[in-house]
């Protein structure tokens, strides 16, 4: 099979309440009740990188053990932005090889949410609502779900942002994936 | 709201075989499964490890044999309201095929990695 490669499906990574309250009806995998992750003292120690004799990471833009949100744009472009400042910032609106993006991560750094802010050709630019559970376009003032990306009123209704596909990471291993990614 | 544009960018340079790719992380949390570190060092070295290939010029090293972690290969599912075992602060990954949504824990994919499953009437591989 050398040569193929599985076609990727977009998916979501949140927390199991986050999940169930966006998709009701949702079904989920059966498994013994856990209390946490097997690899939980991993997570929680920024000291331990990976294996000790392994090349860990060829970018010292950042620490080697800093969790980001990577984004793939489709064309081998790449983009990496810490959690720690999109917790800081809420959502953050730029351009990374010619695509203009919009990231936030409204419940939680690791849960985030990215896409495209354009329809057809226009260029979106976007604000919070007061309360909290939309985005408003600068350009028509169209409300828009964040979690769907959906423009439920204004001019723009009924059209929906393209989502890009966002996966919590350690800085070391995107980097090993994607060495020219951009860094925000 | 911040706004940032990006600098030049590099072409890109190397493309990696997703399948090496994910075997060399595979090979990486195998050991941190089957060694279960504790904070007192691992216990293994390089050089006791039979290399088995490499790439890109790094060495791959087989850490455990195949299936060591097993694959779910028969998953079954309930809906949200009979899932008793499910915490709301549990971490998962959730897909949305053709109107289908599902949920794989990932504590629980922690354990196996690999979830062989199917939605939308394709064969789908959920891996984390």
């Amino acid at each position: 099979m050398v040569g193929q490669t599985l076609t990727k499906i977009p998916s979501q990574v949140s927390t199991w309440a986050t999940w169930k309250n966006q998709h009701p009806n949702t079904q989920v995998l059966v498994k013994p009740a856990l209390e946490k992750s097997p690899y939980s003292s991993y997570f929680e120690r920024a000291s331990w990188v990976g294996l000790p004799w392994t090349r860990i990471s060829r970018d010292n833009r950042l620490p080697a053990k800093t969790l980001i949100i990577g984004i793939e744009l489709g064309d081998s472009s790449a983009l990496a932005i810490p959690t720690e400042q999109l917790e800081r910032e809420g959502w953050i609106s730029g351009e990374v090889a010619g695509l203009p993006v919009l990231v936030g991560a409204p419940q939680d750094p690791r849960a985030a949410l990215a896409y495209v802010r354009r329809i057809g050709n226009r260029e979106l630019d976007f604000s919070t609502s007061t309360e909290g559970v939309y985005l408003i376009d600068q350009q028509t003032g169209s409300r828009w779900q964040w979690a769907t990306g959906a423009a439920v009123s204004g001019p723009l209704a009924g059209e929906k942002l393209m989502p890009l596909q966002t996966t919590p990471i350690y800085w070391a291993t995107w980097t090993a994936f994607h060495p020219d990614t951009v860094l925000w | 709201m911040p706004h940032r544009t990006t600098s030049s960018l590099v072409s890109s340079t190397i493309c990696r075989c997703l399948a090496g790719g994910l075997l060399a992380l595979l090979l990486q949390g195998c050991l941190l499964v089957a060694i279960r570190p504790t904070g007192k060092g691992i216990g293994v070295k390089a050089k006791d490890l039979p290399q088995v290939s490499s790439l890109d010029g790094d060495k791959v090293y087989s850490l455990i044999g195949p299936d060591r972690i097993p694959a779910i290969d028969d998953p079954q599912f309930v809906q949200a309201d009979q899932a008793d075992f499910m915490a709301d602060d549990e971490w998962v990954l959730g897909v949305v095929v053709e109107g289908e949504a599902k949920a794989y824990s990932l504590w629980h994919l922690d354990r196996h990695e690999i979830v062989n499953d199917w939605m939308g009437g394709e064969p789908i591989a959920a891996t984390w």
